[in-house]
């Protein structure tokens, strides 16, 4: 959505200075760096028709002025650079870019259609019009928090909303600031109303809605998510590895992580807790449907483009390529035997699809969005390594025959078919048909993720326990190290095929996932003679728990600092 | 009553090879067979448990089949080109049926 969103306002934003739709244009980007830090920018009132006084550049009215609070002075949008202090601001440091990504993710199920509309529009929003045209309302939700006015209209709801500033934004002070508002991120709201230029404004926390009018106030605190998200623009200022401890410890206390964590202590504390399998079936049949289908909506949104398959073809060949590293990683780091080193090998070259929703659950909480052809790169990933690892096994032999009926289990395996299926119903449907089962796919899903990795944890324990003889430090050591090899290959991949910031840490995190489920079964047929304790306990055990607690936000803060 | 002599093949076999052996047993015309699944147990590697695998491959099932007495080399050896290289068990007991025309 956010790309889509994206795309169809800098069609009507071209150049920097350069005129569009008749009026002076901005450059999206450019816009939103300088805006960047800007805790309430652009707010959806303003007229962008009407000059702008006191500006030295008329037309836009977000490029000029705009109240910060009540009798704050008015600054030119020119001195909204990184660095630049702004009285009533502090130093700006966040990057716009990241801000209005959350913005989009607020404006998502709220407003996003008139914003797009607007952007179809491409020209102003007129305060108290019923023309649904404001192509700056997703930047009116880069406050503290932020409060919508709706407004009946006859053309449907147009949403309109005023800012309201709890203060500056995290990021804008350090990171104590951080601190204080990560703590307090699904707190109250607080703060003061913002005005715009318009009657349509005039919300104010606590208070009713305006009587006078058809607007209707609602309340829409910023969710904690957004604020963990400035974290990740911080690393440009900050640093890399603070951006990896400030995600690491973000993640670490979801309730994702804590119920794999929760699994895992009751397997190795001996607990009695269990997932009865046939629920543990449904949860995954729900999630790569839901995986799938918000996939293939995505893909209706955007469409096909070379970059897909470009990606595909990249995943094809990492997965082809990956088990080589791997298995020269093995045979120069441990004593295994070809055999074995072949089986984990393959194992690395194919994907964790329950690594991959838990990476794009990460994304989106934190307001990052990827490409949604990204879960077809996934199911493209499951088997070339399987291939790889059977000839790395027969080099000399004359080559290992793989029966047919094989190739059919790998290919049409439950989990492809379901994931694939799904993704062309999500393809197929779009928007309207996520619109029909959202409140089945979309609210349920982390709490169903939940469940699964509770169940993910009580497996990966039992696993440890039982396979303990069988690891070795060395074998512990290439379980953490391979994915990080892995996820540099991917997210160097993700760079080069120019996908965005949710793509490159996707591949990264396809790439750095080890198999666990097709794999194995392969192995099992294939390679009878591999020791299934090693490759099983590599990949889930020790390799799956990394990618989950580490893994991801490491790859998503190299991602965040090589493509944001 | 009437009881006939009849042998017992009890093959336990990891779970991604159910598959392949079902179709060896029907190839060699035997037709007769139960599959059951396995919940856990104990052998060279240790202790395994049904809960503890995170899908099929690491779990395995049984397969029960009486067949007459001069049938059984017939079984084993479609059986045996299956299971030879793989994880599992392979017992032949003696029993007796009650309606030998069945087997």
């Amino acid at each position: 959505m956010f790309s889509e969103l994206l795309a169809q306002l800098r069609r009507h934003r071209v150049g920097r200075d350069g005129a569009a739709a008749g009026h002076p244009g901005v450059d999206l980007a450019d816009l939103s760096h300088r805006a960047g830090g800007f805790a309430e920018f652009a707010e959806a009132g303003f007229d962008a028709r009407a000059p702008c006084e006191g500006t030295k550049m008329p037309g836009f009215a977000s490029q000029c002025l705009f109240d910060i609070e009540e009798g704050a002075e008015r600054v030119p949008l020119e001195e909204f650079r990184e660095g630049a202090l702004i009285p009533g601001f502090g130093e700006i440091g966040l990057i716009g870019d990241q801000i209005i990504q959350q913005a989009m993710r607020l404006v998502q199920g709220t407003c996003l259609d008139s914003a797009v509309r607007a952007a179809e529009g491409g020209g102003g929003c007129r305060v108290g019009s019923d023309e649904p045209q404001c192509p700056y309302l997703p930047f009116g939700f880069v406050g503290r928090f932020a409060r919508l006015c709706r407004s009946e209209t006859r053309e449907g709801i147009i949403q309109r909303r005023s800012a309201v500033s709890g203060g500056d934004l995290p990021g804008n002070r350090g990171s104590e600031q951080k601190q204080k508002y990560d703590g307090e991120a699904d707190g109250a709201i607080h703060g003061k109303v913002l005005h715009g230029t318009g009657p349509s404004l005039a919300c104010a926390p606590g208070k009713p809605s305006p009587a006078s009018s058809a607007w209707r106030c609602i309340d829409l605190p910023v969710p904690a998510p957004m604020l963990r998200a400035t974290s990740i623009a911080a690393t440009d200022r900050g640093g890399l590895m603070d951006g990896v401890f400030t995600l690491a410890a973000n993640n670490l206390l979801s309730p994702i992580i804590l119920s794999f964590a929760l699994g895992l202590f009751a397997a190795l504390a001996r607990s009695d807790l269990s997932i009865p399998e046939a629920a543990a079936k449904a949860l995954s049949i729900y999630l790569l449907f839901a995986i799938g289908f918000k996939g293939g909506v995505s893909v209706a949104a955007h469409g096909v483009d070379a970059t897909l398959l470009a990606s595909l073809a990249a995943g094809v060949v990492l997965s082809f390529v990956i088990p080589f590293i791997a298995f020269a990683l093995l045979r120069l780091m441990t004593r295994l035997s070809v055999t074995d080193a072949a089986a984990v090998a393959g194992h690395y070259g194919s994907i964790s699809i329950v690594t991959f929703v838990a990476g794009t659950t990460t994304l989106t909480s934190q307001g990052i969005d990827y490409e949604g052809y990204m879960v077809a790169v996934a199911a493209a990933m499951e088997a070339p390594a399987i291939l790889s690892a059977l000839w790395l096994v027969s080099r000399g032999k004359g080559g290992q025959k793989m029966e047919s009926d094989l190739w059919r289990e790998i290919l049409l395996n439950g989990s492809i078919v379901l994931l694939l299926g799904s993704f062309a119903i999500g393809a197929a449907t779009g928007e309207k048909g996520l619109a029909d089962i959202d409140s089945f796919i979309v609210a349920p899903f982390k709490g169903v993720l939940c469940l699964f990795l509770l169940d993910m944890g009580l497996v990966a324990g039992r696993g440890l326990r039982a396979a303990r003889g069988a690891m070795t430090p060395l074998l512990v050591l290439f379980g953490v190290l391979m994915p990080l090899i892995g996820s540099v290959i991917g997210i160097s991949a993700g760079v080069l095929l120019g996908l965005s910031v949710g793509g490159i840490t996707m591949m990264g995190v396809l790439a750095a996932s080890a198999s666990y489920i097709a794999v194995p079964a392969a192995m099992r047929v294939a390679l009878p003679e591999a020791n299934p304790s090693i490759y099983l306990t590599l990949s889930l055990g020790v390799t799956f728990p990394f990618n989950l607690t580490l893994g991801i936000p490491i790859y998503t803060a190299i991602a965040s600092a090589i493509g944001g | 009553m009437q009881m006939h002599k009849a042998k017992r093949v009890e093959i336990i076999i990891e779970a991604p090879m159910r598959r392949r052996l079902v179709k060896a047993l029907i190839e060699a015309d035997i037709h007769g067979f139960t599959v059951l699944p396995v919940k856990g147990g104990s052998g060279r590697s240790g202790e395994w448990d049904r809960a503890g695998q995170v899908s099929s491959a690491g779990g395995m099932v049984a397969v029960v089949c009486i067949i007459r007495p001069e049938r059984v080399d017939e079984l084993l050896e479609a059986a045996f080109a299956i299971v030879e290289r793989h994880i599992g068990v392979v017992a032949v007991t003696d029993c007796e049926v009650l309606r030998a025309e069945r087997f």
